[in-house]
C-alpha cells in the first residue's frame, strides 16, 4: 500500500536519531571554529562540506516524507536546549520547512533535488550567527569596551546584513559540493557495501 | 502452542533459506534448533518472532500460527504481545540506558500500571537474583550481564513463548552458566522455549527434542536421550559443537621467552583500579591463548601490549631489547572482534594491501587464492558474509607480516566447520619469528589451536582503593575477584592444568 | 547525565527547560546586574544541592571573570588574532544564563525522566523515539570511533592526508551506525515499541516543591532584571 509506505515507521525513526548524533558529534567538532570571528563566516561552508556524506546517506536510506525535517530540527533543538535563543529554533524550522519541500518536489529519490535540499539544509547554522545580530548592539558594546574602538569598527563592518547574505550563500554551496562528495561516497563504498 | 506448516522462506537474494519446514511444539517444551551456520535454524526463530518478514525482507510462503492464531498479518508488536526474543549480540540489540527501564521497557509499551511492574519486577527478582544489576548504566555492563538482562527482560515481559538465536554466543563459561540455569527456571513455570544453537552442551539438560537443520529443511528429530547417543564426531560434522562442557587441555605457559613483560600498568577510568602485570614472558613460534572471564581486561590487556593504550605504562622486552609503543604498533597485527571496524577500503584487493609498504601482486594473489577470497577481489569488504569478513581480515594479517599477531574472540558464533578452518588457518601463520595471541573464551578453539595458555584471573595484580562490593562512584560492581583495601597481589605464576 | 537521579533538590526537566527558555529572553534584553547575581546564586545552589560542586564554584567564578573583562585593560592592547580568539569570550558573556541553565539541565536529568517528560508533554512518537534512540546511540558511537581509530592506528594507515583519513574513518563509522539501527529497532520492536495504545511509564514525572520554588524564582529574576 502506498500510503503505508510513506509512514515513517520505527525503523526510519531509530535511523533519524543515530544520524542526528552522528550529525550533531561532527557539527561540535568543526564548531570549534565557529567560535571565532572570520572564521565563523566560512564555519556553514566547512560545516556542509563535511556533513554532505551523511545527509545523503541518510537521504538515500530513508525516502519518506519529514524524515529530513525531523532530522534537521532535533539539532537546533538540542542547541536551544543547551543555551542557544529561540531564535535559533525558529529559523531552523524555516529552514527545514524549505528543504523538505524540495525534497518533496523531487519525490525524495531525485539526487539533484536532494542536493538542493541539503544546500538549504546546511544554512540552519546561519541561525547562531542571526542570534548575535539581533543583539549587535549589546555585542558591539561589549567589544568595544573590551578590545577598543579600532577592533569593534572593524568587526562592525564584518557583521552586516549584506555579509550574511554572502554567508548564507556560502551555506548553500558547501552543501551542494557536500552533496556532491557524498554521492561520489555513495557510489563508491555504500551502495557496494549493499546498506542502501 | 507454535504450529509451522509447510513454510518455506527466500530472502531477496532468491535463494531459498527453508524449505517447505513443518513442526508443532506443545506448550511448556523446550526445543533446540541446531545445525550448520547458514542451514536455516535463525530463519525459523525469525519467522515465529516475525522479525524475517519485516525486517530481513523475507518472503514467507505457509502456515505459521502462534496460539492458534495466524501471524503473517499481524503486526510486529501483535506478535511480540504473543513471543519474546532474545537475540545473538547483546552490545546492540537494546534501547534504553538504564537497565531497570531497559527490563520493563515492554512493560510500559503495553501500558501496564506502574503497581503492577513493580509486582513483576518482585517476581522476577525471586526467581533471578538479579539486584544488583537494577538501576545501572548498560554500558557499564559485561557482554553476559547484558544476555542475563535480556533473558530476564524477555521472562518479565510475561509471554507464553520466548525464541533466543544463539544466546551463548558472546559469553564465556561463567555466563553460560547462569544461563543454563535461568532457562531452567524459565521452563519451569511452563514456558514455551524455542532456540537455534550449535554450541549446545549447556542446552542438554533442559531440552526436549532437538531438530537437526541441514540445507533449510529438517533433517531429523530426536529426543533428548536418542541425541546424547550420537557420537561427537558426527555432530562435529554437522557443525554442532561439544555436546558436553569442554575442558582446556592445554599447558600453561613456560616460563622462558624471548618476549619479556617486566611491567605493564594500566589504569582503568571506570573504577578507578589499576592493571599490574610482572614478568610474563613468551617464547617466539609459538601460540598463546589468553583465557579470563569477561571483563577481566584481556583486550585492555593486548591494547596495551601492542602499544596503542595512551594511558599505559610499559616495560616489554624482546630478546633484551626494549621496545617503544611505537615500535610495537609496527611489529603488531590486531584482529579485533568486530571486524566490521577494521575494515576500510573500498574492494577486498585494496583492503588487504592498505597500510603495507612495496607490495608484490603475486603474493597478494596467492594469499587470496589460498583464502577463497580472490574471486571477490573487486568487491566491497562490508559486503561479504561474515566468514568472509573474518578471512579477509586474515589475508591483511598475513600479507603484513608483523612478528606479533592477536587475535580478540576470533571465533565468536562460529559453528564447528568455521571454527576448524579458522583454527588451521591461524596455525598456518605461525613461524619462528612470530608470536600468535589469541584472547578467547571458545574452549574447543584454544584446544585444537594454542600452545600455551595465561590465565588472566592468575596473572592479574589489581591494586584498588575500594572495598568488595558496589563502587558507588563508577557504577561498577566489582565481584569477579576479591579486594581489600591494600594492594591485592596474586602471584604471576604460570602452572599447568590438569589433563 | 547521570541514570536515575532522584534528588529532592532536583527540578524536573520540563521545569529546568522553561527555566533555560525564560533565560534566552536575557540574551535579548540586558537584565540589571544585580538580578543578574540573584540568578547566579540561585543556579550555583541547584547545582550544589545536586553534588555538582565543582560546577556550582565554577558557575560564580566564570561568571565573575567576564563580568570583569570589559574593564580588563591588557585585552585592549593585544594583537588582532588573539582579540579574535577572544570574541569568543563576548558570546559567552551575552549567553551566559541559558548556557548555564542547559548545563544543569544536561547535568542533572537522568535519561529515564527526560523520555517520561517527553510523553507528559504530549511530544509524538516521531520526535520522541529518534530523542531516545540518541541517547542509547550516542555512548555506543563514540567507543566505535575509537576502535577504529585504533584499527587505523595498528593498521598503520593515519594521519597520511586529511581526506583520506577522514574517508577512512567516516566510511566504516557510517556502515556500522547503519547496520546498528536495524538491531536496536529489532530490540525496540520485539518490545512493542509499536503499540499505538498510551505507554505508561516507569518513571513517573513528579512535580515536587522545588519544581514551584524554582520557576517562580527564575520568573522573579528574570522578570525583575528586565523591569529594573
Amino acid at each position: 500500500m502506498s500510503s503505508n509506505d510513506k509512514k515513517l515507521k520505527v525503523k526510519d525513526l531509530v535511523l533519524i536519531g543515530i544520524f542526528t548524533v552522528i550529525y550533531f558529534v561532527v557539527m561540535y567538532g568543526v564548531g570549534m571554529m565557529g567560535m571565532v570571528p572570520i572564521l565563523f563566516l566560512i564555519y556553514p561552508t566547512v560545516l556542509g562540506i563535511v556533513t554532505g556524506p551523511i545527509l545523503m546517506l541518510f537521504m538515500a536510506k530513508v525516502q519518506k516524507p519529514f524524515s529530513l525535517f525531523i532530522l534537521g530540527i532535533l539539532s537546533p533543538l538540542l542547541m536551544f536546549i543547551m543555551g542557544h535563543t529561540y531564535i535559533l529554533l525558529v529559523h531552523s524550522i524555516l529552514i527545514m520547512v524549505i528543504a523538505e519541500l524540495i525534497r518533496r518536489a523531487g519525490k525524495y529519490n531525485s539526487f539533484k533535488h536532494n542536493m538542493f535540499s541539503f544546500g538549504v539544509f546546511n544554512a540552519w547554522i546561519c541561525g547562531s550567527l542571526m542570534q548575535i545580530l539581533f543583539v549587535r548592539e549589546r555585542y558591539m558594546e561589549m567589544t568595544t569596551t573590551m578590545m577598543g574602538e579600532e577592533y569593534a569598527s572593524g568587526l562592525e563592518r564584518l557583521v552586516t546584513y549584506p555579509n550574511m547574505a554572502l554567508v548564507y550563500l556560502g551555506a548553500i554551496v558547501g552543501g551542494i559540493i557536500g552533496a556532491l562528495l557524498g554521492k561520489l561516497l555513495l557510489r563508491k563504498h555504500f551502495e557496494k557495501a549493499g546498506i542502501v | 502452542m507454535v504450529d509451522i506448516k509447510n513454510i518455506s522462506l527466500s530472502y531477496k537474494t532468491n535463494q531459498e533459506a527453508l524449505k517447505d519446514i513443518s513442526f508443532n511444539v506443545k506448550r511448556g517444551e523446550c526445543i533446540l534448533f541446531t545445525g550448520k551456520s547458514g542451514s536455516g535454524k535463525s530463519s525459523i526463530i525469525n519467522s515465529v518472532n516475525g522479525l524475517a518478514a519485516r525486517y530481513d525482507g523475507a518472503v514467507i510462503d505457509g502456515d505459521i500460527k502462534i496460539a492458534d492464531k495466524d501471524i503473517k498479518e499481524m503486526e510486529l508488536y501483535e506478535i511480540a504481545m504473543l513471543v519474546s526474543s532474545v537475540f545473538q549480540n547483546p552490545k546492540t540489540h537494546f534501547f534504553n540506558i538504564n537497565t531497570t527501564l531497559e527490563l520493563l521497557f515492554y512493560l510500559e509499551n503495553i501500558g501496564l500500571p506502574k503497581e503492577e511492574m513493580d509486582k513483576r519486577l518482585e517476581d522476577m527478582l525471586e526467581l533471578f537474583p538479579i539486584q544488583h544489576l537494577l538501576n545501572r548504566d548498560i554500558f557499564m555492563l559485561s557482554g553476559g550481564e547484558k544476555q542475563i538482562l535480556c533473558v530476564a527482560a524477555s521472562y518479565i515481559a510475561g509471554t507464553g513463548i520466548i525464541v533466543l538465536d544463539e544466546p551463548s554466543s558472546n559469553l564465556d563459561n561463567d555466563n553460560i552458566q547462569v544461563l543454563n540455569e535461568m532457562l531452567a527456571k524459565v521452563k519451569k513455570k511452563g514456558i514455551t522455549i524455542l532456540i537455534s544453537e550449535h554450541r549446545i552442551f549447556y542446552l542438554m539438560d533442559i531440552v526436549d527434542r532437538i531438530f537437526l537443520i541441514q540445507d533449510g529443511q529438517i533433517k531429523n528429530e530426536y529426543s533428548k536421550e536418542d541425541f546424547l547417543q550420537i557420537s561427537q564426531r558426527i555432530l562435529n560434522d554437522l557443525g554442532i559443537r561439544d555436546k558436553d562442557k569442554t575442558k582446556l587441555l592445554v599447558s600453561g605457559a613456560r616460563e622462558k621467552g624471548d618476549l619479556e613483560i617486566k611491567n605493564l600498568e594500566f589504569k582503568f577510568a571506570a573504577t578507578d583500579s589499576k592493571m599490574l602485570l610482572k614478568n610474563l614472558v613468551f617464547e617466539m613460534g609459538k601460540i598463546y591463548g589468553i583465557i579470563g572471564a569477561n571483563g577481566l581486561g584481556k583486550s585492555t590487556f593486548i591494547r596495551c601490549m601492542i602499544g596503542v593504550e595512551r594511558k599505559s605504562k610499559e616495560e616489554i622486552y624482546l630478546n633484551g631489547k626494549k621496545l617503544s609503543k611505537r615500535d610495537r604498533i609496527k611489529m603488531s597485527s590486531l584482529v579485533m572482534q568486530d571486524v566490521n571496524q577494521q575494515l576500510f577500503a573500498d574492494s577486498v584487493i585494496k583492503e588487504v594491501s592498505l597500510g603495507i609498504k612495496d607490495i608484490e601482486e603475486g603474493k597478494v594473489k596467492k594469499v587470496l587464492e589460498s583464502l577463497d577470497l580472490y574471486e571477490l577481489k573487486d568487491s566491497h569488504p562490508m559486503s561479504l558474509s561474515g566468514g568472509q569478513k573474518q578471512r579477509l581480515a586474515i589475508a591483511s594479517v598475513i600479507l603484513k607480516n608483523s612478528q606479533l599477531i592477536f587475535f580478540d574472540e576470533p571465533t565468536s558464533g562460529m559453528d564447528y566447520a568455521n571454527m576448524i578452518k579458522i583454527s588451521e588457518m591461524i596455525k598456518e601463520c605461525k613461524r619462528n619469528d612470530k608470536i600468535i595471541f589469541i584472547v578467547s573464551h571458545d574452549t574447543e578453539f584454544l584446544n585444537a589451536t594454542v600452545d600455551y595458555f595465561v590465565d588472566m584471573k592468575k596473572v592479574l595484580m589489581l591494586e584498588t582503593d575500594y572495598c568488595s562490593g558496589y563502587n558507588k562512584r563508577s557504577d561498577k560492581w566489582l565481584n569477579f575477584i576479591q579486594l581489600n583495601k591494600d594492594y591485592v597481589y596474586l602471584q604471576a605464576r604460570f602452572y599447568s592444568v590438569l589433563r | 547525565m547521570p541514570v536515575f537521579a532522584d534528588n529532592p533538590y532536583n527540578p524536573n526537566p520540563v521545569t529546568k527547560l522553561f527555566a533555560t527558555i525564560l533565560f534566552g529572553v536575557t540574551v535579548l534584553y540586558q537584565m540589571n546586574i544585580y538580578f543578574e547575581w540573584a540568578a547566579i546564586i540561585i543556579l550555583s545552589f541547584v547545582f550544589y544541592k545536586n553534588n555538582l560542586k565543582k560546577e556550582a564554584v565554577s558557575n560564580i567564578v566564570i561568571f565573575g571573570i567576564l563580568c570583569l573583562l570589559p574593564n580588563i585593560e591588557v585585552i585592549e592592547k593585544t594583537n588582532i588574532v588573539i582579540k579574535m580568539f577572544l570574541m569568543v569570550l563576548v558570546a559567552y558573556r551575552i549567553f551566559y544564563f541559558p548556557v548555564a541553565s542547559g548545563l544543569l539541565f544536561i547535568k542533572t536529568s537522568d535519561v529515564g525522566s527526560i523520555i517520561s517528560s517527553m510523553d507528559a508533554l504530549k511530544f509524538p512518537k516521531e520526535v520522541s523515539i529518534p530523542i531516545a534512540v540518541m541517547f542509547r546511540f550516542f555512548p555506543s558511537f563514540r567507543e566505535d570511533r575509537q576502535n577504529v581509530k585504533l584499527a587505523m592506528k595498528v593498521r598503520g594507515i593515519a594521519c597520511r592526508n586529511p581526506v583520506s583519513y577522514l574517508e577512512y574513518v567516516t566510511v566504516p563509522l557510517l556502515i556500522m551506525s547503519s547496520n546498528i539501527s536495524d538491531d536496536i529497532s529489532k530490540a525496540a520492536e520485539t518490545k512493542c515499541i509499536g503499540n499505538p495504545i498510551k505507554k505508561s511509564r516507569y518513571i513517573p514525572v513528579r512535580i515536587k516543591a522545588i519544581d514551584y520554588i524554582y520557576a517562580v524564582l527564575i520568573i522573579a529574576v528574570v522578570a525583575g532584571g528586565l523591569i529594573w
